[in-house]
């Protein structure tokens, strides 16, 4: 009945687009959208239409609507600033170097979610409850951070004189708080082996 | 983490989709991803379907619609069935308003048997 599972619709188009230029137009149109995306995304989380919106922001829903069908290019900046505060948010903005490499970049995030790790992990202070929750969001954390890991090595080509993969990483959970990683790949340190987090 | 699980009848039709509604083809996908990463940010279904760009069908089923980008877009429909318990977002057909019936009977069907197999499993696992 149901085929192979996706991590999102770019993935899932990378297999099964009905043409290479389809892929790329519309990768192109989701590029040229990701700020109105991801204010439809909130707007969807917090399940407000564009009425709701309207309402708040004192215009038209159709105005709303234009809006959203738009490019990130013509909206302007008042408009992102009254449509983030109706749903609740401010928005900030992060300048950063153009010619910086994607490893600078992955290592910049990995900073960054170290930082807020170290901010809940204060947050427990002495609490025994927060702190319980936090660790399960560790552990959740962790989980999904190596699946993603999994998940980008896999769509590395395969070693050339064996076809076997440069990494592999299984990930086994045998429950909420006991996750099993073996990993195979000459450039990972050993520790990570048979890792197991409880 | 919620996935993506297209079915063979999603992709056969993706495949034949007629190249005069290109656009509404590249839409629904794009209203697809937004509703996707809804969802990651612990976004309901339920709450989604009052939102303009999904549409609450009977059984569960969620019609992503061609919304987006151009004038004079087509009516067309992406459906779909999310596993709440799974987190695993079924693409189940697609289809314009000339199939809407047909796709909302086959929708319904996927929808019924998906709920009749894990019925089918739990009980069996509760069985030892």
């Amino acid at each position: 009945m149901a085929k192979k599972k996706y991590l999102s619709v770019s993935d899932m188009l990378a297999d099964n687009a009905p043409t290479e230029e389809f892929r790329e137009e519309f990768e192109t149109q989701v590029a040229k959208r990701r700020v109105i995306k991801h204010l439809i995304a909130m707007r969807t989380v917090k399940g407000m239409s564009q009425k709701d919106i309207a309402d708040q922001v004192k215009c038209s829903q159709s105005r709303i609507s234009k809006l959203e069908h738009g490019l990130d290019d013509d909206m302007r900046l008042g408009d992102l600033r009254v449509y983030a505060h109706s749903l609740g948010f401010s928005i900030g903005f992060l300048f950063s170097d153009r010619k910086i490499t994607a490893v600078e970049e992955v290592k910049h995030h990995a900073f960054c979610i170290k930082r807020l790790m170290d901010r809940l992990a204060h947050l427990a202070g002495r609490d025994e409850k927060i702190a319980q929750a936090v660790s399960a969001f560790f552990g959740e954390a962790f989980f999904n951070l190596v699946k993603m890991l999994q998940d980008s090595a896999n769509k590395l080509p395969p070693q050339p004189d064996d076809e076997s993969p440069y990494v592999r990483i299984e990930i086994a959970a045998s429950g909420p708080d006991q996750i099993a990683i073996e990993t195979d790949c000459d450039l990972m340190a050993e520790e990570l082996r048979e890792l197991v987090v409880r | 983490m919620w996935t993506l699980e297209p079915t063979a009848e999603y992709e056969k039709k993706q495949k034949k989709w007629p190249k005069k509604y290109h656009r509404e083809l590249k839409n629904m996908p794009d209203n697809l991803s937004t509703f996707h990463s809804a969802l990651q940010m612990r976004g309901t279904p339920q709450l989604a379907a009052q939102t303009g760009y999904v549409h609450a069908e009977p059984a569960g089923v969620l019609a992503i619609d061609q919304s987006g980008p151009g004038a004079g877009l087509k009516q067309t429909r992406l459906y779909v069935y999310p596993d709440v318990d799974a987190r695993v977002l079924y693409l189940i057909t697609i289809g314009d308003k000339s199939s809407q019936q047909i796709d909302i009977k086959l929708s319904k069907e996927f929808a019924s048997s998906l709920l009749e197999r894990k019925a089918r499993d739990k009980k069996l696992d509760e069985n030892g």
